[in-house]
């Protein structure tokens, strides 16, 4: 029998349109695997790294080694090493074993966020395949899960955050059928097991709050009976636990905890980052945001939808001093799940409306769907993978340099998004808040640690570093938490007084700064007691070595005299610094003061410039002195 | 409000349209009552601006659930 042309056509153009969706599945599963290596790539580039990569995570790992040692993170500022943790302690806790087998390292912390963050996308595959009943969709949105910017970012660091988004998912994936299980004992077990794991992403970070808040309402939308039964049941535990911790550290925990997070909100930076993290992941917040509404009004609100809206609401905390694009890692968790289930659902042609006056509106529409299900699913397996591959696209990020990237961004055209600074091609542009990070570190990074490392181990005192990881490599004190400083300073619940004294008294053998984030009259004192003596550069960050000055007496005169040169004769002081360090030291002083340089004096053996302010022009001259040096300052210059 | 708290009972659509009208009425009272309150605080900032939108979506969204009755939420 001869085949009808119409049915001939419409077969090859079937054939045609299932070998265009084989081709956009394949390259949409290889582009978020792609993604997937890099990922992995730079995991291991940072566990094998032993320095802070990113700002504070070295304080972290301080919390770890305090718990492995039986003591609390949640301690008094004033007193030295002026050190306490804002974190709460299960990240923390759970790596302790670590501390015991392997001393204090890098490389478990960044182990476990990873670790945690390929849960995290599994928990969403899961929820996906349960929900949507497909075998290719769950696996691309945990990938892309994976592939965001954001979850590259902080996913490998020895930061709790991805361990909060896990526990999060994770149990907003165990709860969100417990209010149709009939059974009532295994329903009780799963509510039990889905808050445990509530409580534990609460106790890992305080974000988790969202997430509360998206459950709760869940179960009172289900049944207000329930939700407030078991509503009371979590706050007592959280509660308890919250009171025998603030008990146990003498109501450090919450001057630590919570006070301390009351920072300055910028809302130009929540902005800025909520743009950025729509222009990056639009197709994946269109679909789930579509979900939402569909749920809203033609189905009834699954958690995951609650959950989308809480977390995305939550992601304006995103502008605090301190926040960053961490901050809506939990909505894309969120949204992956949402947007899998929509596109899942699209491809198996199950979407179903409950009758209302809503969809009898619509009842054309309906028909007309109901009539073209197979063309429609037939156009969803072309169409879905390629939002996936859209979004693959929009989310690019490379590392520049290395043996395979290198030159597979030559040959993808990609340049480094920071220049010189370091090698990583970011498609998510900068806006304020966004951690500039990403890159692989080199072994010249690791090399400038060691080298800072030595500058420690030069001195027997402790050293005050911004960042901890040196101070542990020396075997020394870590001495200060900067921004857990300068929060509790902002907040009126840190006296410096203590700190200042001890670094005007030359406690410390050198100060780091790297983003010089302490309270301003800390910096003041180091300012003051201090001279910048070395740059260091690692990770594309300067890291400033501050050696100490000359001895109270010696900088008190010289401030004095400064002040009013006029006032008085020369001054002469004989300086316990060689040369060099005495004219950076010098240089230093008069430029705090305002003291501009003019040019080189002539005096011979020694160094000699003229300086001015204000009309006034001074002489400031360094000669070699046994022992030391011999500054002179003098209003005769001119 | 035994009713609410029996072991059966579950949201409707329109409750929770009430509930989300309610809400969002709420929210832009609370903005416009933070522009009166602190007049100098240079102007009507982004945060309210923020909050003016979401709470005209939150009462938009509540208002259209409202014919949808007694279905479940």
């Amino acid at each position: 029998m001869v085949p009808q042309p119409a049915l001939s056509t419409q077969a090859a153009r079937l054939d045609l349109g299932a070998w265009i969706s084989r081709i956009l599945w394949a390259l949409a599963l290889l582009l978020l695997a792609a993604h997937l290596i890099v990922y992995v790539v730079y995991a291991i580039g940072l566990m094998r790294f032993p320095f802070d990569y990113d700002q504070g995570e070295g304080f972290e790992l301080v919390d770890t080694i305090l718990f492995s040692q039986g003591e609390w993170p949640y301690r008094d500022n004033e007193v030295y090493p002026f050190y306490a943790s804002n974190y709460p302690p299960l990240f923390h806790v759970i790596l302790v074993p670590f501390v015991w087998v392997f001393g204090p390292a890098y490389w478990y912390g960044r182990l476990a966020g990873f670790l945690g963050t390929l849960i995290t996308a599994t928990a969403i595959g899961w929820a996906v395949q349960r929900e949507g009943r497909h075998r290719a969709v769950p696996i691309l949105a945990g990938l892309a899960f994976l592939a965001s910017n954001y979850v590259y970012h902080v996913g490998p660091l020895f930061r709790q955050h991805m361990t909060m988004v896990m526990f999060e998912t994770l149990s907003v994936v165990v709860l969100a059928h417990v209010t149709t299980i009939t059974d009532t004992r295994r329903r009780r077990r799963t509510m039990i097991i889905g808050l445990a794991l509530l409580l534990a992403a609460g106790y890992t970070k305080q974000l988790a709050v969202a997430t509360v808040i998206a459950v709760f309402l869940f179960l009172f939308v289900r049944n207000p009976r329930r939700s407030v039964i078991w509503g009371v049941g979590f706050a007592a535990v959280a509660g308890g636990l919250f009171l025998w911790i603030n008990w146990a550290t003498g109501g450090e925990w919450w001057a630590n905890i919570i006070a301390a997070n009351v920072n300055t909100y910028f809302p130009s930076q929540f902005v800025g980052l909520f743009r950025q993290w729509v222009s990056l992941h639009h197709v994946l917040i269109a679909l789930s945001a579509l979900f939402v509404a569909y749920e809203l009004y033609f189905a009834r609100l699954s958690l995951y939808s609650i959950w989308w809206v809480a977390a995305v609401a939550n992601t304006a905390l995103s502008g605090k001093w301190g926040a960053g694009d961490s901050y809506f890692a939990t909505a894309i968790a969120a949204s992956c799940i949402l947007s899998g289930i929509f596109l899942a659902r699209t491809l198996r042609g199950a979407w179903t409306f409950t009758p209302t006056p809503i969809t009898r509106r619509f009842a054309a529409v309906q028909r007309w769907g109901a009539a073209h299900t197979p063309q429609i699913v037939a156009g969803a397996g072309v169409l879905v993978p390629a939002i996936y591959l859209v979004y693959g696209l929009s989310v690019i990020h490379l590392p520049t340099e290395g043996a395979i990237f290198g030159p597979l961004a030559d040959r993808l055209g990609l340049e480094s998004s920071y220049g010189e600074r370091y090698a990583f091609y970011d498609a998510a542009g900068w806006v304020e808040g966004y951690a500039t990070i990403g890159h692989i570190p080199t072994q010249q990074d690791i090399d400038a640690g060691w080298e800072i490392v030595d500058r420690l181990r030069a001195d027997p005192r402790p050293a005050m570093s911004e960042e901890a990881a040196f101070s542990l490599h020396a075997d020394k004190d870590v001495v200060t938490n900067p921004t857990q400083l300068k929060n509790l300073y902002e907040n009126d619940l840190f006296d410096p007084a203590n700190l200042i004294a001890a670094i005007r008294a030359h406690d410390f053998s050198v100060i780091v700064f790297r983003a010089q984030f302490y309270p301003p009259p800390v910096l003041d004192a180091v300012y003051e007691a201090y001279y910048p003596d070395e740059v260091i550069e690692m990770n594309g960050f300067n890291y400033e070595i501050w050696q100490p000055g000359p001895d109270r007496a010696v900088r008190d005169a010289a401030a004095a005299w400064l002040a009013d040169p006029a006032a008085g004769e020369a001054l002469t002081h004989t300086l316990d610094l060689p040369g060099e360090q005495a004219q950076r030291w010098l240089a230093h002083l008069l430029a705090r003061h305002g003291w501009e340089r003019v040019g080189p004096l002539n005096q011979p053996g020694c160094t000699a410039d003229a300086y001015q302010q204000a009309q006034i022009t001074i002489r400031a001259a360094l000669c070699p002195s046994d022992p030391g040096t011999a500054l002179t300052l003098a209003q005769d210059a001119g | 409000m035994r009713r609410i708290f029996s072991p059966d009972f579950t949201l409707t659509k329109r409750q929770l349209g009430f509930i989300l009208s309610a809400s969002g009425v709420l929210l832009i009272v609370i903005m416009l009552a933070a522009e009166l309150l602190d007049a100098q605080s240079g102007g009507f900032g982004m945060v309210q601006q923020l909050g003016v939108v979401v709470g005209v979506l939150s009462l938009v969204a509540g208002l259209a659930l409202l014919p949808l009755g007694s279905q479940p939420a």
